[in-house]
């Protein structure tokens, strides 16, 4: 089978976000990136469909120089090949990141696509959609289960409060959900041998973006509110504050 | 300008995001029409009719009974153009993460996906979306020439606001069909989602195990809540993924959000810092979770959670 | 195989000269080795995350099932097998970071990981000869062996030199007959390869038969080989430590490590190279218990005010940031010295790792502290992580034997200089004899100075405190050597007093090499606090070695002798108040 897994680094969940002084961009200086977690799910399944299957699995990546890390570590849990599509910064429109990626992903004959359901950085959630949509395949997205048969496709996704069974059949383009399985840590093996692996480096063909980010923002602070008691005893004091002050319940 | 918006569905019910972009539109002040999609659904008219509506297309076809985004996007695009509309507003919802990219590109429009803010400047849309699960708010524009604008549910209230919907009925024909819903497996039955909950009760390590999630189903039962749970309840195998608020999980931002024996990572204060109100309980006042509560009890949740549901009940 | 003769930074700055080009500029991991690092710390880390709960390890005393498994797996027991073996080779550099990370999120794996190939295998990466790698190096990378280094015995802890072990040789089997037990081994009851140290009788130069040690590599599958209970520890609670017996266990003699008589100087070289791992691995630890703390004082609120805010609590924070500070240029510049290959970085490692155990013990209690009656409970981790670095202070070397190696080796080539002395200088601590036989070829010859080359002007106060009291350190040493003689061998408060004045001076120098390099790459203007830190400390540092040199020449040493004597003989603290 081959596969293809779209990846994107991104900052590490643990990271406090910080805007340049203009409140026009983030501030990358203190950002430690890593790959995007959802991401780590697609190469997982990918990497067990190539060990059922065999075929080879190819990791995409567009973006500036520093996203290399990003692509060596999904190679480190053992991918077989590493395309990356430069560009000078991260587009700020999804639809720009589709149609460079659906440019090159049109000429690698894959049987399936896969990528996490969302980057948690923007976390625009658009892209296993587009793909398809721009490929003329279907697409599942949040699959936190995979099942390929020959090219019949069964994949359950998560909607709101409850799970679908969706079929199509490949070439597909999965978006991957936490759940889907558990990544494997890379080994330091994989690091080694990753290291050996060349990137090839092509230039994304990038349209212009249709999204804009003007500025940003920190959302309002919260500040902290008041303990109401340290024991069971303030449990109706709570419900009062829930009631009268709050006006929830 | 001219918004369509898409109303959601699901087993022949429409969804309260419906009526909170309905409530959205009218709020704008821009002129507005429904798209509704499918075979069967309840009833249109009056209940679009309740909120604002005045203008509803029914695009119909038997196949469309079963959701296939290929297939709903194909229409729904063809709608946009139809209606004449350049801006088609959806719900954040699964189904409108899954459906706006594809129309987007048909439409070959930008999109905005869980927008907590829609504004309007002159000729334009000014809007807020979280980003870096709501760690800095982005204002963007889109400059497109038709906009998909996907709004995260409970951020808008639905007002009710009694008008006359008409509501004309098209069949059309349904292309594609390439990916196709074969069942709807629910959770637990009539089980409340967390991302459309008003109040959700979540349970973290603190519950110690899954025997005790009784208490916080309790809770939830009584207060008409959904129930929720942190990374860590999850990965010991105690709730199901869907369950999930944070960062990796679901981001939800209900009115009130009760934090049960949770310590408030920073990856799941990132899923509900943008609850309205926040309980926590949690014997360690140290917790990080208390500097985002508006009340907080510290102290065994062991204690404080079957006093909650006694009183309650009383 | 370890080189001699060479240069030491600290070894000349106990002779009055001081080799700048060895600690000037500050080393820096290749850009290719740091990305690797990297991606090997996120793996353990998100491993970590998943897989080690440092408080139930500690309840249990054990760790969950698999989890050695699954650190072999993925390769953490080969960081410092060459590549050529199967191993990942890592630098001391990286290899130091990496168990900055372990010892940070459970100093129990970083100690069970340590004991494996800091120490373990060392000896056999050292000293081996090319069959005895290719034979055990891959195995050992994988983890299919766990390896423990055996040296203690119940009769010689800190004087190694006493052990009892034997081994015999049996000329027609072509094997060594090795008896003998060995206490408190790491690993003791999970490994399968112990580097094994016994005596055995050979001849000496004049054809005298004479007990000298050897080293060993030794199987459990050899037979005979059995492991006592698990000792139950103050910390450190997941890790093995156990007796190892040893009962007529047959050693074939291509088991010989190194040369035959040759082994308390492999001992001794291992632990010289494991040491920067236990500093990286202590200084881990206090860099996680201290986000710790800062998340707590940060938000606790005592008469209205966050703890944050009280001056004494910014004291504690101030103090361990600028010790801590100056103990990491210590060690990532011994690291630097390590990779070189051409410095002999003994003392350095050895000045590591009394500084790096004792700043975060410090480090640890005062955190504890600001956490007030918190930080006594079980459910955090102030406690655990207090007891678990305890034991840093007592083995590898306890922090006396290794203040004394440091005064005594730095002493060593004054003393060659002063020629009298230098015979008795290489006395009956036979340790130091073997640590500090080198020549003084590379001072030959070589310009004396006393001055360092230009810092930024920043630095320039730092700097000549430096200069300064290096020059006062070199003249004390010399002064002790003259009025004491070769009975400097006994006057271990003045060693100590040395030792600790050499320690903060290389950690000035460090420092000042770190900010100075740093400064050089981002501008100064972009360096402001880590300037701050560094004239912190090189103050507060250059006023200890003024009181601990005062000290050397004008002190109680004689009343505390006399004092610890008396109360030695009456058994007790015999006094009561009137
Ligand atoms: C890449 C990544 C993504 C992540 N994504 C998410 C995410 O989406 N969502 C998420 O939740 N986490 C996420 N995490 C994990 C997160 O870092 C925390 O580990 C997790 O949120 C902790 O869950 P917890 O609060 O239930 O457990 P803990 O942190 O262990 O907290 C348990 C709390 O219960 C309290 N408690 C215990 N017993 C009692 C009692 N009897 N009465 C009252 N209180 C009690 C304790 O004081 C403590 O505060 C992510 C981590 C990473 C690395
Ligand atoms: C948890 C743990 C793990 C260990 N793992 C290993 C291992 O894997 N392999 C191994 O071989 N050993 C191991 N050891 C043993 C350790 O190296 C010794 O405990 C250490 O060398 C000290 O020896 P001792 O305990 O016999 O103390 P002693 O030598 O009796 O020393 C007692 C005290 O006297 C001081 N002292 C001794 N001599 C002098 C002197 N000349 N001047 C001034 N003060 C002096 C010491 O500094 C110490 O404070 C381990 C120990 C522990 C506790």
């Amino acid at each position: 089978m081959n596969i293809a897994v779209c990846v994107k680094q991104t900052p590490d969940t643990e990271t406090r976000v910080k805007l340049t002084d203009d409140q026009k961009a983030v501030n990358e200086s203190d950002i430690n990136f890593i790959l995007n977690p959802y991401d780590e799910f697609a190469v997982e399944e990918a990497l067990k469909l190539r060990e059922t299957n065999g075929g080879e699995v190819t990791i995409i990546s567009l973006g500036p120089d520093r996203v290399k890390s990003a692509i060596r570590s999904a190679l480190a849990m053992g991918a077989d090949k590493a395309i990356h599509l430069v560009a000078d910064k991260n587009p700020s429109d999804p639809n720009a990141v589709a149609g460079a990626l659906a440019e090159e992903l049109k000429t690698g004959n894959y049987d399936l696509i896969l990528l996490g359901k969302q980057a948690i950085d923007d976390d625009h959630a658009q892209l296993p959609s587009l793909l398809g949509e721009k490929l003329g395949l279907p697409a599942v997205t949040v699959v936190v289960k995979l099942d390929i048969n020959g090219d019949q496709v069964t994949a359950e996704r998560e909607i709101d409060g409850a799970h679908e069974i969706v079929t199509c059949n490949l070439p597909a383009v999965i978006g991957a959900q936490r759940g889907l399985n558990e990544p494997r840590y890379a080994s330091l093996k994989g690091i080694m041998k990753a290291k050996k692996i060349p990137i090839e480096e092509k230039p994304a063909a990038l349209a212009a973006d249709q999204l804009e980010i003007e500025s940003f923002n920190y959302p309002p602070e919260k500040s902290a509110g008041k303990i109401v008691g340290d024991s069971a005893d303030a449990v109706p004091e709570l419900l009062r504050l829930l009631h009268e002050e709050a006006k929830v319940i | 300008m001219k918004i369509l918006i898409y109303a959601e569905h699901r087993e022949g019910a429409l969804r309260k995001i419906t009526f909170e972009n309905i409530t959205l539109a009218k709020q704008l002040g821009v002129p507005f029409e429904v798209a509704v999609i499918g075979s069967e659904v309840g009833n249109l008219q009056e209940e679009l009719g309740k909120y604002g509506a005045e203008k509803v297309v029914f695009y119909q076809n038997a196949d469309l009974a079963t959701y296939s985004p290929d297939a709903y996007a194909a229409v729904l695009a063809e709608a946009v153009k139809k209606q004449g509309a350049d801006v088609l507003l959806m719900g954040a919802t699964s189904t409108g993460k899954d459906l706006g990219p594809r129309a987007a590109s048909l439409l070959n429009a930008a999109m905005a996906t869980d927008c907590t803010k829609v504004e309007l400047d002159g000729d334009d849309l000014k809007i807020t979306r979280p980003m870096y699960a709501g760690k800095v708010l982005a204002n963007i524009r889109l400059s497109s020439a038709v906009k998909v604008v996907t709004v995260r549910p409970n951020v808008y209230s639905a007002a009710e606001a009694p008008a006359t919907a008409a509501v004309d009925t098209e069949s059309v024909d349904a292309p594609g069909f390439k990916a196709m819903v074969k069942e709807i497996v629910s959770g637990a039955q009539g089980k409340l989602d967390v991302t459309e909950a008003d109040i959700i009760v979540s349970g973290g390590r603190g519950m110690k195990g899954p025997e005790n999630w009784h208490l916080i189903e309790g809770l939830a039962e009584l207060l008409g809540a959904a129930t929720g749970a942190s990374r860590a309840a999850v990965d010991a195998g105690w709730r199901p993924h869907d369950e999930q608020v944070g960062q990796t999980g679901k981001t939800v931002s209900p009115s009130l959000y009760v934090a049960v024996g949770i310590s408030g990572a920073i990856q799941h204060l990132a899923g509900m810092s943008s609850s309205k109100y926040i309980v926590a309980i949690n014997k360690d006042p140290d917790a990080p979770i208390f500097k985002l509560a508006d009340y907080g009890i510290v102290a065994d949740l062991f204690d404080v959670v079957p006093r909650m549901i006694e009183e309650l009940k009383a | 195989m370890a080189k001699e003769n060479l240069p030491s930074f600290s070894k000349g700055m106990f002779s009055g000269v001081i080799l700048d080009e060895l600690v000037f500029p500050y080393p820096k991991m290749k850009e290719e080795e740091a990305e690797d690092l990297k991606m090997m710390q996120d793996s353990f880390r998100k491993f970590a995350e998943d897989h080690i709960d440092g408080q139930k390890i500690d309840e249990e005393e054990k760790y969950p099932d698999g989890l050695i498994d699954q650190l072999k797996e993925l390769g953490f027991m080969g960081l410092s097998v060459p590549e050529e073996y199967d191993g990942f080779g890592l630098s001391a550099t990286a290899y130091t970071k990496m168990f900055e990370l372990f010892g940070g999120i459970n100093p129990s794996v970083a100690i069970t990981l340590g004991a494996h190939q800091s120490i373990g295998y060392k000896g056999l990466v050292l000293y081996g000869n090319e069959e005895q790698k290719k034979k055990y190096l891959p195995k050992l990378a994988s983890g299919e062996m766990l390896a423990a280094y055996c040296l203690t015995e119940p009769g010689a802890g800190s004087d190694a030199a006493g052990i009892k072990t034997k081994a015999v040789r049996d000329e027609e089997n072509g094997v060594y007959i090795l008896n003998g037990s060995k206490i408190w081994i790491t690993n003791g009851g999970v490994a399968d390869f112990f580097t094994v140290f016994a005596k055995e009788e050979m001849p000496d130069k004049d054809g005298k038969m004479t007990e000298k040690i050897s080293a060993f590599l030794v199987t459990r599958d050899m037979g005979g080989i059995t492991s006592g209970k698990e000792e139950h520890k103050l910390g450190l609670k997941g890790s093995s430590t156990t007796e190892v017996f040893f009962e007529d266990v047959k050693v074939p003699f291509e088991n010989l490590l190194g040369e035959r008589g040759k082994g308390f100087k492999i001992a001794m070289n291992v632990l010289n190279n494991g040491r920067l791992g236990l500093a990286g691995g202590s200084i881990g630890a206090l860099k996680v218990v201290m986000k710790e703390a800062i998340a707590h004082i940060r938000q606790r609120k005592q008469f209205r005010k966050t703890l944050s805010e009280f001056e004494m609590i910014k004291e504690k924070v101030a103090q361990m940031t600028v010790d801590l500070f100056a103990t990491e240029s210590m060690i990532y510049l011994t690291s630097g010295l390590v990779d070189r290959g051409d410095v002999d970085y003994s003392l350095e490692s050895a000045m590591c790792k009394i500084r790096a155990t004792e700043v975060t013990w410090h480090g640890v209690n005062e955190c504890l502290q600001m956490v007030g009656g918190l930080g006594f409970m079980k459910e955090y981790p102030y406690q655990r992580y207090l007891r678990d670095g305890r034991v840093n202070m007592i083995f590898e070397g306890t922090n006396e034997i290794l203040r004394m190696f440091t005064a005594l080796a730095g002493m060593h080539e004054r003393g060659q200089y002063l020629r009298k002395i230098g015979t008795a200088l290489k006395g009956p601590i036979k340790g130091f004899g073997v640590l500090t036989d080198y020549a003084t070829q590379w001072l030959k010859g070589r310009v004396s100075t006393e001055r360092i080359r230009d810092v930024h002007p920043e630095l320039a106060a730092a700097k000549v405190q430096f200069e300064t009291w290096a020059k006062n350190m070199h003249f004390s040493a010399e002064r002790a050597l003259i009025h004491v003689g070769k009975n400097i061998i006994y006057r271990e408060m003045i060693q100590e007093r040395l030792a600790n004045a050499a320690i903060d001076l290389y950690a000035m120098i460090a420092t000042i090499s770190r900010v100075d390099t740093m400064i050089t790459e981002k501008g100064a203007e972009n360096c402001s606090v880590e300037i701050k830190l560094c004239n912190t400390f090189a103050d507060q540092a250059w006023r200890r070695v003024r009181r601990n040199l005062l000290m050397v020449d004008s002190n109680n040493d004689r009343e505390m002798r006399e004092i610890a004597d008396f109360i030695v003989d009456q058994e007790k603290y015999p006094f009561e108040t009137i």
